[in-house]
């Protein structure tokens, strides 16, 4: 009964951790214990989390409205084939691309198109959409952002005059 | 990430890096002064919010650990209206603790056998606590998150349903 209290009154506090301290044996041991389950865990495995966590992130991006970092779809396709730790050559010839274009997708000078988005997401495990969705939010990013060339301003009203 | 609140109402949340004005104090009725933790340059600080407010704080911080990385979840408190069964959002402290293995997995390099590891010290009462949320005990009170079970959490308390 006094357990449960203590328990209760610990919890209660809203504390999860407090610190971590360790001496050189324990963190030893800490690790040990680490690594013997991470060598439990198949590489296919440590692979498929590694790339849920990167489709994660794209949809944290696509929700966050801040403009501060704009990070280009590319980017996170290079970032999908580190994980995946295949040549970018290998990667363009399986899905039947000329290397260079894959090369420029990631570099940001070729549009990803639907039919690449739609591969992308089935290889990734991703709604293909998505990566669509963050080129688009990108582009939009820029626009609303670039220098405006005395842009004409449109409405419905004019349209109806018009 | 969206959180339910005790009245089942569905609630869009975010969890973000804290800056340290915008950080809770002991004086708003948390156990930690957030912002003097802050001082510590080597860890991130990230706040659940909803809302516009703040319902937990997380803290991480990378240690290179005889050559290898390990992320280490140092300090966690969510808001005292969002403790226990009762609370206002119960998935708090659970949104954080996934929030720790997503960060685990993103800046720990590839090939680094922690990356997706979480390692953290439990007080004594809360270790079961820590192992219904799929923790392991390593020793005496220093536990961890594998990649497995974060993968289970990110999906679980992070990802849109």
């Amino acid at each position: 009964m006094k357990n449960n209290k203590e328990k209760n009154r610990v919890f209660n506090q809203g504390v999860l951790a407090n610190g971590f301290t360790a001496s050189k044996s324990e963190m030893n041991e800490l690790k040990a214990n680490m690594l013997k389950a991470s060598n439990a865990i198949p590489d296919k495995m440590k692979i498929q989390y590694k790339l849920n966590a990167l489709v994660f992130e794209m949809e944290e991006y696509l929700k966050n409205d801040s403009a501060e970092e704009v990070i280009a779809v590319g980017s996170f396709l290079q970032e999908c084939i580190k994980v995946l730790n295949v040549k970018n050559k290998d990667l363009a010839e399986y899905l039947g691309m000329e290397a260079p274009n894959l090369s420029a997708v990631i570099n940001g000078k070729r549009k990803l198109n639907i039919e690449l988005a739609d591969i992308l997401g089935q290889i990734f495990n991703s709604d293909g959409k998505l990566w669509l969705d963050v080129q688009i939010k990108n582009d939009w990013i820029r626009y609303t952002h670039s220098k405006p060339k005395a842009k004409k301003k449109y409405t419905l009203e004019q349209l109806i005059k018009h | 990430m969206r959180l339910i609140d005790s009245a089942g109402r569905e609630v869009e949340a975010s969890i973000r890096l804290v800056k340290a004005d915008k950080m809770p104090l002991k004086k708003d009725g948390w156990n930690f002064n957030w912002r003097d933790l802050a001082k510590d340059k080597k860890k991130k600080f990230f706040g659940l919010i909803a809302e516009g407010n703040v319902e937990g704080m997380l803290s991480i911080e990378i240690q290179d650990a005889g050559g290898d990385k390990v992320l280490f979840m140092t300090h966690v408190e969510i808001a005292s209206h969002n403790i226990g069964k009762k609370g206002k959002y119960k998935d708090s402290a659970g949104c954080l603790l996934a929030w720790a293995c997503y960060q685990s997995i993103l800046e720990l390099e590839n090939g680094n056998p922690y990356s997706g590891f979480v390692a953290f010290e439990s007080k004594t009462e809360l270790i079961n606590h820590y192992i219904s949320y799929g923790a392991t005990l390593a020793m005496r009170n220093k536990m961890f998150f594998d990649s497995k079970v974060g993968d289970v959490l990110i999906k679980r308390y992070l990802k849109d349903k």
